[in-house]
């Protein structure tokens, strides 16, 4: 009866059915589409569970907790309810049991959404019924019964629902952290920074996620059993601990023991002479010191320094693992200043506007305030000021946390770096403030303002517009391009977009203050002003805002559409649908280019001129060709000679040429085309296009025109296939497919190059080819580069001011390009790249086939999208990993040296043979080059070095073994990362254990020999039939068990 | 000094909080009377200037308050039925606070928050924090800082809610004394205390002003038809209306508004302003039922 009582109490309060919505709504957005047909599906339902249950339990617990258990505390009904006949220690067990099958409730309409998806790809399954009910009374109950408890003793400890909501969002942050540094697969970029912590957390886990996760590798039954009961005695003993907390006796009146009034004294009015000025100074401080004053705020503020502090000392001189730099205060600047300090910044700052704008109404001081004769400009600029000043205290204990963290490390520690970056990061962090303020103060209900807000924070925060289809940068409040700088090139990749997006942004919400000032209940929630004939100038500003997103909207796009996975599938459905006929079209192929390039760094952009030779490798001849372009970049003009362009696709950038006189067989046709590149200004320099006056980068896919059907266009998930209407693709594996030696392309995708290239003065350029040529004209450096043998058509051009090293091993000249001052002691990474790529080339040279070209060049580059890219005759290493960092006291080996010689190796593995069969994984490129570092590692530092090299990988392996629902699949056939690499890394390592190099180098050999250019492309298989052919006999049961058994 | 025209105020669920009011109202203690959810905390709002109305006009000594809200809370003194404090701040700082707000300067502030202290005999009190005050000491905060600066209109949303005897008898006189300059508009239950020291009360029931007027001219509307009966006879005159039953040593009393002696045994009795309340609200209450 008293259960039932308290139950019809909890739903009949607002915030519960609120839960009760968004809760569910949050497990649907998070679970649809997530699940997949293919894989391990108990598995994957296992992980969508605890992500369901990782990201809400602590938030609803805490929300929940205080209109709960502080009920009588906020409604002032303690003492009504203190003298009723039930006893306190009843009394709260009943609310304890309520909370808790109120959450165990919500949590589980959760679970049975989840379900209901993996029903629906599914089908009915028994064994996730059981892994759904098994959730529940082993993870759900439990983790619910502990929260609950947890939040019932804060309530009665600390008897403030801003403290509840405070301790329970840090135990959700707190655990998110937890999780992302212990490796759970939930959290996207999370890693084991320790194994023994990753150990612990499988045993002490208190939500048993980490058990559960780890039982996907190995069962963990015991720790699974220990760690429940330890969970379950531990929320025991905080129920009773809880229980046997007293109230804290809040009222302590004091009675008046003199007389009412002092009749002696007469009472004069006085006409106030003040000045508004000091009204609005007495506001802003007390309204601050009533922030401030709160020992949770100084608490926060203490504990944000400390992580920040932690952050920084514990991570900021990692550059990846087994290899550190030597920190500057960008470095500390990474591990701050961005995600975090916004993420916890914005949280903290809504909070706060919460508190300063309704502070009055909390304390019930709404009306005096209101009734007196303040300005509501002044009430609401008071706010204002307040948590901008707020803002300002936030960015000051970052600024202290971080260089304490740096002084603490002996750092290179720059002030100004850190008041810069945190200068630019205050101006969002005060606008969403400003706007969270303007709501509280336009909505009279502080229910309706919060949700406004945190449907804001949502749109901010999360890609929830984009699941819907409807991809823009301003759903994200103030938001702008900045990225994290870097030693290379400081802010260069984002700074230039910074102002044009703040500028919209600080008259959006300049407008939105001027318009919440007029209309503004002044915090009693009563009344508004009404709308008025003479306020229409507030459409002004309104129209100016307006005027100046729809400015900037134009400008985005014309830069770069806004695209997004539902647009980009569209485009290739409609690409393969409209041009699928030209598939098996013959088409002819690029057998040279002419490359007239100028770049302009400073003005970063650059103006293409291309002439291609179009050759018809075919028997037939060749009427119409199909021309196109990437989505995203504007027609560029074309030009065939003896051809029209007979249809046009806008929508699709693809136009269809027809000759007058059909190209014969071995007839040559030439197009020509020009066309610029900029820039973009108002998005990031990231990717294979980049142009900046210190570092310029262009590779030619997706930037230069293409022929024929582009089969990298095709929609490959079934799913998505039938979503848009297309026919089903019968995949096969690349072990059964390329198990018939005739099923591969009739040629590799060959071209030479002549390329004319102007750039600034002071300027390398760096491409394809032997430098023939260089000259200066009109203050300008040309260089003239010709191919010597036809080369992987993959061209690319860079103009870099960098300086260069080079060195020459044999006919080919090693060139490196790296700025020397971001080398810091012990300053020998260009010596060790260097002598990764002689080594590897030597190695190749002795062993296989020499390197074709006469030049290899080492770029040190920005962060562009990867670590490592190897181009044809071209290397890029991101500057951080590649050149600032050095091993580790603990490294097993040198990254540096790995990851170039793994790059060198795709001069083989990638472009002399592999990439040319569309049909074949990813093993001939990357596996291969990943047995080249065990040889070359080997080699240089012994096998200690290359044993460390196969544990490392083995770690990682392990690791995304854990996280991965897809279905295992065999080396030869695999598309997993994971595979391709860590995998291989173990089984190459194996196989020269069981079967030596030697075999494995006569493998490789016989595949140059009867697939390298110009005869049919080399697949993955070949090298397997290879080294069965090569092997002893007892050796390929082994060889078929490692590379093509799953 | 205070005139209302046709003033309605609808809320969002229908409520019908000001029903077409219109008064003017006089310098000096005005009464506001009526049973809860009558209105008076609405028509005090808006006067205070916390809520917007549908229709009608206020006008303050001259002043559209409706237009010209700012300058009207130049001379407002309010204190609301129901108040809290920053829980942090002393008496004394929050009448700073307060008076800073009211546009006093550092030398009238120190000047008057010290009268005020003193007057209301919470100078010993100065550096509590309100919060831990007790009800009465609240309420005389409360007047405090109602009082600070020179208010012309003082509302008082039930200022002797929560006080013994004799701080109520304390506090009215205060106000008496105070309200010779100034319109102080007083809202109570405490029918006696309307009676005893405003001149002009006005009524309101359901939204609407039922009555209005100078207190003994309203009073003396009932003189002579005000009974006082042991028990009420079977039959009572046309147009008689019982205002209210009491008890005296436990025994029922009804007053009972008669144009005519009810029975023989009817003893006539003073008229009050209660009497007056009674019987509008009555009369109202009769006349609702009727239509």
């Amino acid at each position: 009866m008293r259960l039932r009582n308290e139950l019809k109490y909890l739903f009949t309060q607002p915030i519960v059915w609120l839960c009760c919505v968004f809760a569910p709504l949050f497990a649907f957005t998070l679970s649809s589409g997530l699940a997949i047909a293919e894989g391990d599906t108990l598995k994957q339902f296992s992980l969508h569970l605890i992500s369901i249950h990782m990201m809400q339990l602590a938030v609803l617990v805490g929300i929940l907790a205080p209109a709960i258990f502080l009920r009588d505390q906020l409604h002032n009904m303690d003492e009504l309810i203190g003298v009723t006949p039930i006893t306190s220690k009843y009394r709260e067990l009943f609310r304890v049991v309520s909370l808790l099958l109120c959450l165990i409730m919500i949590s589980f309409i959760g679970s049975l959404i989840v379900w209901h998806w993996q029903l629906r790809v599914q089908g009915l399954d028994w064994e996730a019924v059981n892994s759904l009910l098994l959730n529940s009374f082993l993870l759900l109950i439990p983790n619910c019964s502990f929260l609950v408890v947890l939040a019932f003793w804060v309530c009665k400890r600390f008897q403030s629902a801003l403290v509840t909501y405070t301790i329970l969002g840090a135990i959700w942050v707190g655990y998110l952290f937890f999780a992302s540094i212990t490796g759970n697969p939930i959290l996207a970029g999370s890693g084991i920074i320790s194994e023994s912590l990753y150990q612990a957390s499988i045993w002490l886990d208190p939500f048993a996620y980490s058990t559960i996760i780890a039982g996907f590798v190995e069962p963990q039954y015991w720790a699974l059993v220990i760690n429940r009961l330890m969970v379950v005695t531990l929320t025991i003993v905080i129920y009773i601990v809880a229980v046997r907390t007293t109230k804290k006796n809040i009222k302590q009146g004091t009675k008046a023991s003199e007389p009412v009034l002092n009749l002696k004294v007469l009472y004069k009015g006085i006409a106030p002479k003040g000045h508004n000025c000091f009204i609005f100074l007495t506001l802003y401080k007390v309204s601050i010191l009533n922030v401030l004053k709160l020992p949770i705020t100084q608490l926060t503020l203490v504990l944000w320094s400390v992580i920040v502090f932690n952050s920084v000392a514990s991570s900021f001189e990692y550059a990846e693992a087994m290899s550190v730099v030597s920190p500057t205060s960008i470095d500390a600047i990474n591990h701050y200043a961005f995600d975090m300090h916004l993420l916890i910044g914005c949280l903290l700052l809504v909070l706060w506007s919460w508190q300063v704008s309704c502070a009055a109404k909390r304390f019930h001081m709404a009306e005096l305030i209101a009734a007196s004769p303040v300005k509501t400009a002044t009430l609401l600029h008071s706010q204002l000021f307040t948590v901008a000043t707020l803002a300002i205290v936030f960015s000051v204990m970052s600024f202290l946390g971080a260089s304490f963290a740096e002084w603490f490390a002996g750092s290179e520690y720059h002030a100004s770096q850190h008041i810069y970056i945190l200068a630019l990061m205050l101006l969002p962090l005060t606008l969403v403030a400003w706007v969270s303020v303007c709501i509280f103060n336009i909505c009279r209900s502080p229910l309706v303002a919060g949700l406004v807000v945190i449907v804001i924070l949502i749109l901010k925060f999360t890609p929830v517009m984009t699941s819907f289809g409807l991809t823009h940068t301003f759903w994200s409040l103030a938001w702008t391009p900045l990225q994290a700088p870097s030693e290379f090139w400081g802010y260069r990749a984002s700074l230039n977009s910074y102002w044009p997006y703040m500028s919209v942004w600080i008259v959006a919400v300049l407008s939105f203050v001027v318009i919440s000032q007029l209309y503004n209940h002044r915090g009693a929630g009563l009344g508004r002003r009404a709308v008025k004939v003479k306020d229409t100038w507030l459409a002004l500003p309104v129209f100016l805002s307006v005027y100046l997103f729809a400015q900037l909207h134009f400008n985005l796009v014309a830069e770069k559409p806004l695209t997004n996975s539902h647009k980009r599938e569209a485009f290739k459905a409609n690409y393969e649908s409209t041009f699928v006929n030209w598939k098996y079209k013959e088409q002819p192929i690029i057998s040279h280019i002419d490359a007239n390039i100028d770049f302009y760094p400073d003005k970063q952009f650059a103006q293409f001129e291309l002439k291609y030779t179009l050759t018809n490798p075919h028997s037939t001849a060749i009427k119409r060709i199909l021309v196109g372009r990437a989505g995203f970049y504007k027609w560029a003009d074309i030009k065939i000679t003896g051809a029209r362009k007979a249809a046009f696709y806008p929508s699709l950038n693809q136009a269809v040429y027809e000759f007058e006189d059909a190209i014969k067989p071995g007839e040559i046709k030439i197009l020509t085309t020009q066309f610029e590149i900029h820039q973009a200004k108002l998005w990031p320099a990231v990717g294979h296009q980049i142009i900046t006056p210190e570092f310029s980068y262009i590779r030619a896919v997706p930037v230069l025109p293409t022929i024929g059907y582009q089969v990298n266009y095709e929609l490959i998930d079934k799913h998505l296939r039938e979503k848009h209407g297309l026919f089903a693709r019968t995949s096969s594996l690349p072990s059964e497919l390329l198990a018939v030696k005739e099923n591969r392309p009739s040629r590799y995708d060959r071209i030479t190059m002549s390329s004319t290239v102007s750039t600034a003065s002071g300027y390398y350029v760096v491409t394809q080819g032997t430098r023939i040529a260089h000259q200066r004209e009109d203050n300008r450096e040309v260089f003239k580069f010709k191919t010597d043998s036809a080369f992987n058509n993959l061209p690319a051009w860079l103009t870099l001011p960098s300086s260069l090293i080079s060195e020459q091993l044999g006919e080919v000249k090693l060139l490196i390009y790296a700025n020397r001052k971001t080398l810091t002691e012990p300053a020998d990474s260009i010596a060790v790249n260097l002598q990764a790529m002689k080594d590897t080339l030597t190695w190749f040279k002795d062993n296989i086939v020499a390197y074709k070209a006469k030049t290899l060049s080492m770029v040190a580059a920005p962060k562009f999208g990867g670590a490592g890219y190897a181009l044809p005759e071209i290397i890029l290493i991101e500057n951080n990993v590649g050149f600032r960092a050095f091993p580790s006291f603990d490294a097993g080996f040198d990254q540096r040296y790995r990851r170039a010689v793994h790059e060198t190796a795709h001069q083989w593995f990638g472009h002399d043979i592999g990439n040319s069969v569309p049909d074949d994984s990813a093993f001939l490129v990357e596996s291969m080059a990943k047995y080249i570092e065990l040889v070359m590692i080997e080699k240089r530092y012994g096998k200690a070095a290359m044993n460390a090299l196969v544990d490392y990988e083995t770690r990682r392996y392990k690791q995304a073994l854990r996280v991965d629902t897809l279905a295992k699949q065999a080396l030869v056939n695999s598309t997993k990362n994971y595979d391709q690499y860590s995998k291989a890394t173990i089984v190459f390592a194996r196989l020269r254990e069981k079967v030596g190099d030697e075999v494995i180098i006569k493998a490789l050999k016989s595949v140059w020999r009867e697939y390298a250019y110009p005869n049919r492309p080399a697949t993955s298989m070949d090298f397997i039939r290879a080294l069965q052919t090569h092997a002893k006999n007892s050796d390929r049961v082994l060889i078929k068990e490692l590379f093509l058994e799953i | 000094m205070l005139t209302l025209a046709n003033i309605n105020k609808k809320y969002a669920d229908g409520t019908h909080a000001l029903n077409n009011i219109t008064i003017h109202l006089p310098k000096g203690m005005v009464g506001l009377l009526g049973p809860n959810g009558a209105g008076k905390s609405s028509l005090m709002r808006t006067l205070a200037c916390l809520q917007n109305v549908d229709t009608g006009h206020i006008n303050f000594d001259g002043l559209n308050i409706l237009e010209s809200p700012d300058e009207l809370r130049k001379q407002l003194g309010y204190l609301p039925q129901q108040f809290g404090v920053y829980p942090a701040m002393s008496c004394h700082a929050l009448l700073e606070h307060i008076a800073i707000l009211k546009g006093l300067n550092s030398e009238q502030r120190k000047r008057q928050i010290n009268e005020l202290l003193s007057l209301l005999n919470l100078t010993g009190f100065a550096n509590k924090k309100v919060s831990k005050f007790s009800g009465g000491m609240k309420q005389r905060f409360g007047i405090a800082q109602a009082l600070l600066g020179n208010p012309k209109l003082i509302i008082l949303d039930e200022p002797t809610a929560g006080l013994d005897p004799a701080e109520r008898e304390s506090l009215n006189n205060l106000l008496v004394s105070i309200s010779k300059e100034r319109l102080v508009l007083l809202s109570t239950h405490i029918v006696e205390d309307i009676e005893n020291q405003c001149r002009f009360v006005a009524m309101i029931n359901q939204g609407k002003l039922i009555q209005s007027g100078n207190v003994d001219e309203l009073v003396h509307q009932l003189a002579g038809n005000v009974w006082l009966l042991k028990r009420l006879p079977s039959e009572l005159p046309a147009g008689s209306l019982v205002l209210s039953k009491s008890y005296r040593y436990g025994k029922p009393i009804f007053r009972v508004y008669a144009p005519q002696c009810p029975e023989p045994e009817a003893v006539a009795a003073t008229a009050t302003l209660q009497d007056k309340y009674f019987y509008e609200l009555k009369s109202q209450g009769a006349k609702n039922a009727t239509s």
